[in-house]
């Protein structure tokens, strides 16, 4: 057999030498990781810088646009407004506790029989809620006393009806107030007191039934000063 | 590669996280709190615009209001009170139903500030006067209604009514008139 002839070009291997391995690159990672890092943190540090001019112009744009609202803020017309609201709530709340004495009157009067006698009546107002009533009441016999109670009672408008101090005399004993008022002639003179509680809401004061229960009352009061001269300065002021 | 390189490029990873750390972060927890503000501002922005539309619109309401509903809001409840012309009033009432008022006096109260009296109303003065007077029932009824129908309201606080010796009923009585107390006032109650 002839010997391998050396001239070829070909390379020979070496059987017994094993195959280079590739060196793992671990070198060439952290490069990247190295020269991507040293890259990004200038980049990030110049868009950080561009975002926060950004953002404090905004934020600069913002403020202003709230100084511009505030200094839109009118404090004159804002305390004209309150001024108004003030007035219009105590008006009504005055208008809403406004109650109707002739009302009461009248209520009592409709529901106060024949035989019984007012002798004297006081009344005031204990509350913006509550009117009280006392009253000196006479009539000739009990059952007088017991029926007006009854019709007290029924009557809606008044909350409470209490009568008191019930007295019973002979008409001797009180000749005098007998002649003086017009209790008809009898022997004996029942006399108590009575108390009446009205509730505001019951007897409250309404214009329009006002108006209308005294249509033939001259309703024309004289024309007062009442703060006129205030009012058209305020009037002037307030109305542009 | 050589050991200078990889000092190199660890050097270069500190100079980035340095960088990192002393720059952008800072700069992030910086434009964190401006954007913060700028929320606020947009917020508080908003919040003032609308009280201003409110402003505007409540306004305009009050501009509605004609002058004479004005004048008769005023002259309901004043800011002032003119005694003498309160009674010249009361006492032209009486003189309407041919009663001549014995006796009128005029009494400054201010309920406004008395927290007991039941009949306070806030930011309202009352002032009383006290009259008495003789007449016939239907003089008194007709009085009292002409009182609920003043112009300005005269509230009827006590009322007592006794018969005389000539056959008439004798009438005394107190009556309220209200003034506005200025809100400088009230404030400066609150404030005290």
């Amino acid at each position: 057999m002839p010997p391998a002839s050396s001239s070829s070009f070909i390379p020979k291997r070496n059987p017994s030498a094993k195959p280079k391995q590739p060196r793992v690159k671990s070198v060439f990672i952290l490069s990247v990781v190295s020269y991507s890092l040293f890259i990004a943190a200038p980049l990030a540090s110049v868009g950080v810088f561009i975002y926060h001019l950004q953002a404090t112009k905004n934020s600069n744009e913002a403020l202003e646009e709230l100084n511009q609202a505030i200094d839109s803020f009118n404090e004159s017309d804002y305390f004209r407004l309150l001024e108004f609201n003030d007035r219009l709530s105590a008006t009504k709340a005055l208008s809403d506790s406004h109650v109707s004495v002739a009302t009461v009157i009248d209520i009592i009067a409709s529901t106060t029989a024949e035989t019984i006698q007012f002798k004297n009546l006081d009344l005031k107002r204990v509350s913006r809620d509550t009117l009280v009533i006392d009253a000196d009441l006479e009539t000739s016999a009990f059952d007088g006393a017991l029926f007006q109670r009854g019709q007290y009672d029924a009557e809606d408008s008044i909350a409470s009806a209490v009568f008191s101090a019930v007295k019973f005399q002979t008409a001797d004993a009180s000749t005098e107030n007998v002649q003086s008022s017009n209790v008809p002639a009898s022997d004996k003179i029942v006399s108590l007191k009575a108390t009446f509680t009205f509730s505001a809401d019951a007897i409250a004061y309404t214009p329009l039934s006002a108006f209308t229960a005294s249509a033939t009352v001259p309703t024309e009061v004289s024309s007062t000063t009442f703060g006129t001269e205030n009012f058209q300065e305020e009037t002037n002021e307030i109305i542009p | 590669m050589s050991k200078f390189s990889l000092l190199t490029q660890l050097g270069l990873i500190v100079i980035a996280f340095t960088i990192g750390s002393l720059y952008i972060k800072p700069m992030v927890e910086k434009i964190g709190l401006v954007e913060d503000k700028t929320a606020l501002y947009r917020e508080e922005s908003k919040k003032v615009s609308e009280v201003n539309q409110l402003l505007t619109q409540k306004l305009s309401i009050v501009d509605s209001v004609t002058p004479a509903d004005k004048d008769n809001l005023l002259r309901y409840l004043s800011d002032t009170i003119d005694d003498i012309a309160v009674m010249k009033d009361v006492v032209a009432m009486f003189n309407q139903v041919s009663v001549d008022v014995d006796d009128i006096v005029y009494k400054k109260t201010d309920s406004s500030k008395n927290v007991e009296d039941p009949n306070a109303i806030k930011g309202v003065m009352s002032h009383s006067f006290s009259l008495s007077a003789s007449m016939q029932y239907d003089q008194l009824m007709t009085v009292l209604r002409s009182i609920e129908m003043n112009n300005y309201l005269l509230q009827i606080t006590e009322l007592k009514i006794s018969p005389d010796e000539v056959g008439q009923i004798t009438v005394n009585m107190v009556l309220n008139a209200y003034t506005k107390v200025p809100r400088e006032s009230i404030v400066s109650d609150v404030t005290q």
